[in-house]
């Protein structure tokens, strides 16, 4: 159980940082390729929050199917 | 009762089920147009409000309206989100979607009334904007899940084109009806016709919907089974690269920008090809979204994309020299974009788990914006022009690719057919 919650403040942590990187990389990007810097940082927050929802899911689609898999055993055990 | 044996069996049952008890094309598709009725005329308000806000009624810099422009588009950035929260909620009675599209249409006759009623920008116009494109979402968001919900995938392309058939008709009789009430009584009459658009998204409520079923909840297990997934890449790459020409829509602002040179930038000239581009794009919506379901989704949309491609080089290649010839090459792009729009759609409506329509099918619209985005950063850089455009016809090609990968898994309602 601790190992699968620390698993999940791994991802946490992970999914925090690649959003921060992910929406300065676009924000320079943007900036760089000439948008105006209030269109440049409203659609780096957004298109960044496009991409991250799948990392999120990804890294906890993973820790999910461990404890979907770990409840299952549980459940066959008991029978 | 037999439970079925693998997921083909699952799939198989659940279309079974749709057909046998909540599929009623007749009532389905008529609630459908009239929310997208509503949807393609109230989004007609962003082409709208530029044109209001340079009116010399408010003393506005460029960067100022682009500002107020972005921010009225946040709510629908984010309606993957709200699609999240609309299915992880329950139903009330037999109603789920169907109370979003309600509390939409509220929401969005709010925010006109304020819009119409004030002359504050920053404290009227822009939070009233971002009520009405907020309501707007909600209906959008309930309105596609719906769909998504009680339609077996034989039927995607005919309920989609529908769809974006009435879309294109909405903002069409939108851009002609605000020409006709500006010129008679002015900004303040156009702004509270939108009131009146809100309305006819109310008809969707005759739709019957389907128990709340585990089948039809988030989950962790059907999540975790669609993004662990390999091919979930390629769902990404299709819904990212399969329809760049959509940043050509009269909505997105660079078609009015194209042919800006050639009409010498009036007003009414550019609805005017807008309003070509919408009536050959419901058309072909409605059209060749049944025939989609007939030749296949897949097939049709090679077919599509090679469509849209010969479109957007016909511009590239021979720039139209007159009025006339522009409204003739809108007419093309509308139709033969549309229906590349279309096959896009439906091949996506295909791979989509039934656990969370409302989610996943805003989530890979969330790529249209995206990459509507980035070819419009292209476009730009390139100048607006033929180079721009010849750039664009072959980007738009990269589409082949994903789409020959993208494949339905477990958790799909259906196969790519």
């Amino acid at each position: 159980m601790d190992r699968i919650q620390k698993e999940k403040d791994v991802a946490l942590v992970t999914s925090i940082l690649a959003y921060i990187a992910i929406t300065i990389a676009l924000y320079t990007a943007f900036l760089l390729a000439g948008i105006d810097w209030i269109k440049a940082a409203v659609e780096s927050v957004v298109i960044s929050a496009t991409i991250i929802t799948l990392i999120i899911l990804y890294l906890f689609g993973k820790i999910w199917k461990k404890e979907l898999k770990n409840e299952s055993k549980k459940e066959l055990a008991s029978k | 009762m037999k439970k079925p044996a693998n997921a083909a069996d699952e799939k198989e049952e659940r279309i079974n089920r749709l057909y046998r008890k909540d599929w009623n094309p007749r009532r389905v598709l008529a609630g459908y147009f009239s929310v997208y009725i509503t949807e393609g005329m109230v989004r007609s308000i962003m082409y709208i409000l530029p044109i209001y806000l340079i009116s010399g009624l408010f003393n506005l810099s460029a960067i100022e309206i682009g500002f107020i422009l972005i921010m009225a588009y946040v709510p629908w950035h984010f309606k993957f989100l709200i699609g999240m929260g609309m299915d992880a909620s329950p139903g009330i009675r037999s109603w789920r979607r169907r109370i979003y599209i309600v509390i939409g249409t509220l929401i969005t006759i709010a925010g006109v009334f304020w819009l119409g009623g004030t002359t504050d920008v920053w404290l009227g116009i822009l939070p009233a904007i971002i009520l009405v494109m907020g309501g707007d979402a909600l209906i959008d968001t309930g309105m596609d899940s719906l769909l998504l919900d009680v339609t077996p995938p034989d039927w995607h392309g005919t309920g989609i084109g529908v769809g974006w058939g009435a879309r294109a008709i909405g903002y069409t009789i939108s851009l002609v009806l605000a020409l006709f009430v500006h010129s008679i009584w002015g900004w303040t009459a156009v702004l509270y016709l939108f009131a009146l658009y809100a309305l006819p998204a109310l008809l969707a409520v005759g739709i019957k919907e389907p128990a709340v079923t585990e089948e039809r909840r988030i989950a962790k297990k059907p999540l975790a089974e669609t993004f662990t997934d390999k091919r979930i890449v390629g769902w990404i790459g299709f819904a990212f690269f399969g329809a760049f020409v959509y940043v050509l829509d009269p909505t997105r602002g660079f078609l009015a920008l194209i042919i800006s040179p050639v009409t010498g930038g009036g007003t009414q000239a550019i609805i005017g090809a807008a309003i070509a581009f919408g009536l050959a794009a419901a058309v072909s919506s409605f059209v060749m979204g049944r025939m989609l379901d007939k030749i296949g989704h897949r097939k049709g949309y090679y077919i599509s994309l090679l469509g849209a491609f010969f479109a957007v080089m016909l511009w590239a290649l021979a720039m139209p020299s007159s009025y006339i010839m522009v409204l003739i090459y809108s007419a093309i792009l509308g139709f033969l974009g549309a229906f590349n729009v279309v096959a896009w759609f439906t091949v996506l409506a295909d791979t989509i788990p039934p656990h969370f329509t409302a989610f996943m099918w805003q989530y890979d619209m969330g790529y249209l914006h995206v990459a509507a985005f980035v070819t419009g950063i292209f476009i730009s850089m390139l100048g607006a022009g033929q180079l721009a455009l010849l750039g664009l016809a072959l980007l738009m090609l990269i589409g082949f690719l994903p789409a020959k990968l993208i494949k339905s898994i477990k958790a799909s309602k259906g196969e790519v057919s």
